[in-house]
């Protein structure tokens, strides 16, 4: 198939119109199959039990990218602006509760990661990490690593560690969309 | 980088968002406005960079144009996977 001739997109400007002023939300793509709201949902669970059919895993990145990732906070040197270790937060995955599965870490742990190695490290603390000096500091400007979701939609673990498989972005806000906190 | 809308791509409205239906995936795909408002653009001036998209849509939403490149930034690959957008690279290498 070539694409000599003109897009057939309709009527134009219908969305640019729409446009909130003031703000520009990121540009989103939904999976859907034909059948409205009850036929997402099952596109979306069958996108999550195909994945976790056959698992897979990302390294960290420096950047965001088209795959469900969480940025790490870090302890970084101020001194020359290394990082010192890196944390997940609960706190930060209670937003992708769905059908009311607890992520793998509640809301009020953090637990460590090891960037080199893309797996959680040590023990689940229920105190912020410290910083250990006021010439660091903790902030969420670490690498983003990719969230493990199970065949139900329930964040298991992240990098390499826990069960459940990495998942594109689409994959995940097909089933979000179709679901409930 | 310039990037084009693919032939025959359909969008409609569908309460908030758009459904786009993409003749090389068979699929229709669910678009919030801001994606559907790339297609739009890509339909009406045809193969365009991503720069002039971000200036375009910042000044229609009269937002910072580096807060709009940035949430352009993932958007791209998305489209060009849902099958609604090529890059005019691609195009071209088609046409030989």
């Amino acid at each position: 198939m070539t694409d000599s001739n003109p897009p057939d997109l309709g009527p134009t400007d219908r969305a640019r119109r729409r446009l909130v002023r003031g703000a520009f939300a990121v540009p989103a793509v939904l999976t859907l199959q034909s059948g409205g709201a009850s036929a997402a949902t099952s596109s979306a669970a069958k996108c999550l039990a195909n994945q976790n059919q056959n698992p897979v895993s990302f390294a960290p990145t420096s950047s965001d990218d088209s795959y469900f990732r969480y940025r790490l906070w870090v302890i970084r040197k101020k001194t020359d602006n290394t990082i010192d270790s890196a944390w997940v937060r609960g706190a930060d995955l209670s937003v992708y509760v769905r059908n009311g599965q607890m992520p793998f870490l509640d809301s009020s742990s953090w637990q460590g990661f090891a960037i080199a190695s893309n797996a959680l490290s040590g023990s689940v603390i229920t105190t912020m990490p410290s910083p250990n000096g006021a010439e660091n500091s903790l902030e969420q400007t670490g690498p983003w690593v990719v969230l493990r979701v199970n065949s139900t939609g329930a964040l298991v673990g992240a990098g390499v560690s826990g069960s459940g498989s990495s998942v594109a972005d689409t994959c995940w806000n097909s089933f979000a969309l179709g679901t409930t906190a | 980088m310039l990037y084009r809308l693919v032939e025959g791509a359909r969008i409609e409205p569908l309460d908030v968002a758009w459904a786009c239906f993409s003749p090389l995936s068979g699929e229709t795909v669910l678009l919030n406005t801001e994606a559907a408002a790339i297609l739009e653009l890509l339909a009406n001036h045809g193969p365009t960079s991503d720069d002039t998209v971000a200036r375009i849509l910042a000044a229609d939403t009269r937002t910072d144009i580096a807060d709009v490149t940035e949430a352009l930034r993932h958007a791209w690959d998305q489209l060009i996977a849902a099958g609604l957008v090529r890059t005019d690279a691609a195009h071209e290498y088609q046409q030989r």
